[in-house]
This record gives C-alpha cells, structure tokens and sequence, in this order.
C-alpha cells in the first residue's frame, strides 16, 4: 500500500516537474535520460534477470532506430514503423541468441560483442540503404495524437515517461511470472536449474529475444526524437556505457536499473567539460563498484534502508521500554 | 599465382599477430576461467611504448620490442594485482566486468598522454624488399612471421617442457589439486599474466611499423583473439596456433578475394558457426561438466 502510493507520487513528480520547470534544456535532457533508462531496462532483463552480459546491446538499439526510421521515411506511420523496428530486432536476438545461449559460460559475451561490431559494420558500410557516415537525415517526427503534438520537447517527454512506465511495469511482470523465476534459478546455478526441470536453453533465448524488442523501442525512439542518426552512436563504446549505468545502479535491479540510468546520464552532462577525463573516470567507476560494491546504487539504497529501519525499531523498543 | 602467394604472406603476418594475442589469452581463460578484456590493451601499449622508445629516445627498433615486452608485461602484473586478484573468490561474471574497466582506463589514459591520432612506428625493414620471381616480399612482413614463429616455439617448448610450465598446466587443470601439490598458485597466475601481456605487446610492436597505432587498435584485437581462443578451444594452446593462422588466412583471402570492408565480419560468421556445430573447439572434445 505504501509502496504503491510511493509510486504514484513519483510518478506525479515525473509528470508536473517539466510543467512547472519548463525548460528546453532540461526536457531535453530528461527525455535522454528516459531513452537511457528503457535501453538499461531492457539489458537489466539478460544481465540481471537471466545474468548473461551482454556487451553488443548498443546492436539492438541501433537496428531498432534504423529500421524504425527506414520503414517511416518509406511512408509508413511512425508507430507501426516502431513496432516492426522492435520485431526485427526481436528476430535479429533469436538469430544471435540460439546457436550461443545454449552454450554455458562467457561464450555469450564474446559473441554478443562480435555482433554488436558487425552490426556497427553494416551500418557504416551499407551506404545506400544507412547513407554510412554521412547519416540519416529526413526522419519524420511521430503523428500527433489528440493532446499532443510531438515538435514540442515536452510532448515528447510524456511520451518517453509512458514508454518508461510501460517497460518498468513489463519488467516487474516479468521478474514476477514463471518466467522470471527461471530465469533466477538460471542465474543462480545453470545445472541446478536443469536438474529442477527448467528449459534453462528456452527461458534464455526468450530473455534475450524480449532484451532486444525493448532497445529497439529506446531506438525507435531515439530515430524519431534526434531525426539524425549516426553510425557512431550505435559503437561498442554505447554498448559499454550501458553496461556501465546497469552496474552503477546495481545489475538484477528495475529500481536500480533506472536510478543509473538517470545517474550516469545527468553525470556525463555534468562532466561535459572533462569530457577528455570522463571515460578514464568511467572505467575507474567500474572497477571499484565491481570490488567494493557489487549490488550498484540499489544495493547501497536498501544497505541505507536497511540500517535506517534497524535504527528506527531501535528507536521504538526504547520508547516501549 | 603470384597475388595467391602475396595474399598468403599477409595472411600468414595477420594470423602470427592473431596467435600471438590469442595466447596469452587462452591461458588465462584456461585457468582463470576468466575472459579479460583488457588484453587488447596490452598489444595497443606495447605498440605505443615501442613507438615512443623509438621517436623519442631513438632506441632501435629491435631493442625496443623485448623493452617494450618487458614493460608491458609488468603492466600485465599490476593489472591482476589491482583488478582481478581482489576478485578471486568472487563470481567469474564480476573478473569479466572489471576487465572491461580495466580496458576502458588504459584506452583513455594512452589517449590522453599521445593523444587520439595514428601514428607510425618506423622500422629498418618497413622499406626493404626480396623479390623471388615476380613476388616481392616486404622485409617487415618476413620478419614479423620469423620472430612470431620463434616466440610461439619458445612458449611451446616452456609450457611443455620446464618446471614452470608444468606447474601452469597443473594450475589450469584443476588449481584446487594444484594448491594441494604444494604449488604456489598465485605466482604461476602472476607469471601466466606476465607471459601472457608480453606476447600481447610483441603482436603490437611487431605489426606497427605495417599498420598505424592508435589507442582503440585494441578493441578488434581482443574480439579477433576471442575468436581464435574458442576457435583453438578453451586452453587449447595448440588450437590456438592453428585456430589463429587459419584466421588470418581466411581473412585474408576474403579481403583479397571478396570485400575488404566485410573482412571483419568473417571473423564473427566463423565465431558463430564453431559455437553452433563445435562448441567445444575445433580441435577440443566435448566435456561434460562436473557439478
């Protein structure tokens, strides 16, 4: 109960603070933010869920916002193009995700890295249908819908608040079902999985298939908000900076996943000026929330929580007393 | 005939660079269980280091390779020590992670100190060719296959035959029985990263005079070594050897042949097809996994 009304303040919060703080720059910095947060989502559900890294995630992202914004310059209604956009890439996950999934160990790493650089590849290199280098220009915006009008950043900005809520509530869903129960048991002990009956081969490669539906959407979403899109966007470098905001916040986490979402997005605004610095500051980040803090910011969070309730009860039992 | 021959030679230069990086490589994924990603790294510092000791200090080139080894195999040291040692007892996904880490620093750190532009790294051979009939031979290209057959019998020879050797072999088998023979484990994992790293670095300074140096060539390295490492099998150090010549050939031969843009993606098609048809290698038996 408290929870949920915890929720629907925040939400509140997300929706009235653009209205009362109108502010380009901040809008549009907050919808980065938002398209940051569904990308980190959707890796939360292989990495954290299913606990495969992947680290060609940048990949789906990339084919989600080409292929979006290919089929929309093609005549077809941007949400249609959207949805197709995230079937491909969906496709694109089981083609990558069967022959390697079945397989125990980090083989799954390497090869979603290869992917991600072929994928990279074909972008910078098929130029008549990507235009390569020189990017894609002349992407349509999405049609308005009654109420709102998307050449507004803050109609937009609603638009990624919903596509964020949605994700967060799939995810919640997921790790709830059946589902996300085998994919814990995965997680935890492949062959104690096995032995228990789960079809550890289906449950991953499913995982993956709707990892890869949902950084299409971020894509989708990406293509039709910037109306530009660049083969540099979509390199390994994304790739890792996605997996650098799921471990911040802390990997298995939908609490954690956007809270580093948010993190790093607002940070690397903010280090704009070191920018030369920021990448080395990056990889110390990693490597200390690695050794010394493994469960990210929603690990620290319910540590805080933890000894805030610990206080707390201390608190109460000596007013009884 | 003779562009077949040209093309086998570059084949041959790529794919000694392939099985040098792939060694250290297998390895430490043979015994650690661990993937690190850092180890492109390491050939991009060797190749950096060599390049400075050469333009700055005006060292030799043939000096500067073992310095440059040397030095980056120390780099090697550090790296397990900072990074990974602390790692040990934890899971194998974390040792995976922070070596992306490790990657990203070294990358931006050498970028900050040279600066992101290619450079060159000259060599007295660079200009010098034998010709046999109609096939010219770059002098470089001969001396990159020379020394990198040398340095892989030398490791051959010291993994199979020496003391030190033998106590890897037994640590990549099965560490815990390892300990138990008295073997000081986490020196051979020291000495393995050591060997490791300066194999790395000899790849890098050798094909820099041929290619430029910048600090991302490390990237493609790793994904090219990973490639040959589960070509080879997992700790397979003869499938490695195999597993990266015949990359560097096919490769080769499909630029040469096809399109060299593509090239790159023959590596990932040959990643995917051994894991969907010979998962354990192409030289490796399938094991069953022991709970």
């Amino acid at each position: 109960m408290k929870k949920n009304l915890l929720l629907a303040l925040l939400v509140l919060f997300s929706i009235g603070f653009p209205l009362f703080m109108s502010n380009d720059y901040l809008t549009h910095i907050l919808i980065m933010a938002g398209i940051n947060v569904i990308l980190v989502l959707s890796l939360n559900i292989i990495s954290g869920f299913a606990g495969q890294i992947s680290l060609g995630h940048a990949a789906f992202f990339g084919i989600g916002a080409y292929a979006s914004a290919l089929l929309s310059m093609q005549g077809l209604p941007v949400w249609i193009a959207g949805i197709i956009a995230a079937v491909i890439s969906a496709l694109a996950g089981l083609l990558v995700g069967y022959p390697v999934l079945r397989l125990r160990g980090h083989f799954f790493a390497i090869a979603t890295l290869g992917f991600g650089e072929i994928v990279h590849l074909i972008i910078n290199n098929w130029v008549k249908v990507t235009r390569g280098p020189m990017g894609l220009s002349g992407i349509p915006r999405p049609e308005s819908i009654p109420g709102l009008d998307f050449s507004q950043k803050i109609d937009y900005y609603f638009l990624i608040l919903l596509l964020v809520i949605l994700v967060i509530y799939l995810s919640n869903r997921m790790h709830k079902s059946k589902m996300g129960r085998a994919l814990s048991a995965i997680r935890a002990d492949e062959i104690t999985a096995r032995t228990m009956g789960v079809h550890v081969a289906y449950y991953k490669v499913t995982a993956f298939a709707w990892s890869a539906a949902v950084a299409a959407i971020a894509g989708a979403a990406y293509a039709h908000y910037v109306l530009f899109l660049s083969p540099e966007t979509f390199k390994g470098a994304a790739s890792i900076n996605i997996l650098l905001m799921l471990l911040i916040g802390g990997i298995g986490s939908v609490l954690g996943s956007v809270l580093g979402g948010l993190f790093i997005t607002v940070l690397s605004e903010y280090l704009r000026a070191f920018a030369q610095y920021q990448m080395i500051i990056y990889g110390v980040l990693i490597v200390f929330v690695v050794i010394f803090a493994p469960k990210g910011l929603s690990g620290l969070l319910a540590k805080m929580a933890g000894l805030f309730g610990r206080w707390n009860k201390r608190g109460a039992t000596n007013i009884s007393n | 005939m003779v562009e077949f021959l040209q093309q086998t030679i570059n084949g041959l230069v790529m794919g000694s660079s392939y099985v040098l990086t792939a060694l250290g490589l297998t390895l430490i994924f043979g015994m650690l269980d661990m993937l690190n990603f850092a180890h492109g790294e390491l050939l991009m510092a060797g190749a950096f280091i060599a390049t400075t000791l050469v333009e700055v200090f005006h060292v030799s080139y043939l000096v500067a390779i073992p310095v440059s080894m040397l030095v980056v195999a120390i780099l090697g040291v550090i790296m397990h020590r900072l990074a990974f040692h602390p790692l040990r007892n934890s899971e194998r996904v974390n040792l995976l992670v922070s070596s992306l880490g490790v990657s990203i620093i070294l990358q931006n750190a050498v970028q900050l100190i040279w600066g992101p532009d290619p450079r060159n790294l000259p060599s007295p051979f660079t200009n010098l060719q034998i010709s046999f009939g109609g096939l010219g031979i770059n002098q470089q290209r001969l001396f990159v296959v020379l020394v990198s057959i040398l340095l892989i019998i030398l490791l051959y020879y010291v993994i199979q035959k020496s003391k030190i050797g033998i106590a890897m072999r037994a640590c990549a088998f099965d560490m815990d029985v390892a300990k138990l023979m008295g073997i000081k484990a986490n020196n051979i994992i020291m000495f393995t990263f050591a060997i490791g790293a300066s194999l790395a670095a000899s790849a890098g300074t050798l094909l820099a005079p041929i290619f430029s140096v910048y600090p991302t060539m490390g990237v493609m390295a790793t994904v090219k070594a990973f490639v040959v490492v589960l070509m080879g099998g997992v700790g397979n150090i003869t499938g490695a050897i195999a597993g990266g010549f015949i990359l560097g050939l096919v490769e080769t031969y499909a630029a040469g042949y096809w399109s060299s843009e593509y090239k790159d993606v023959i590596a990932f098609v040959i990643m995917i097809l051994v894991l969907l048809l010979k998962p354990a290698g192409l030289f490796g038996k399938q094991v069953q996994e022991k709970v």
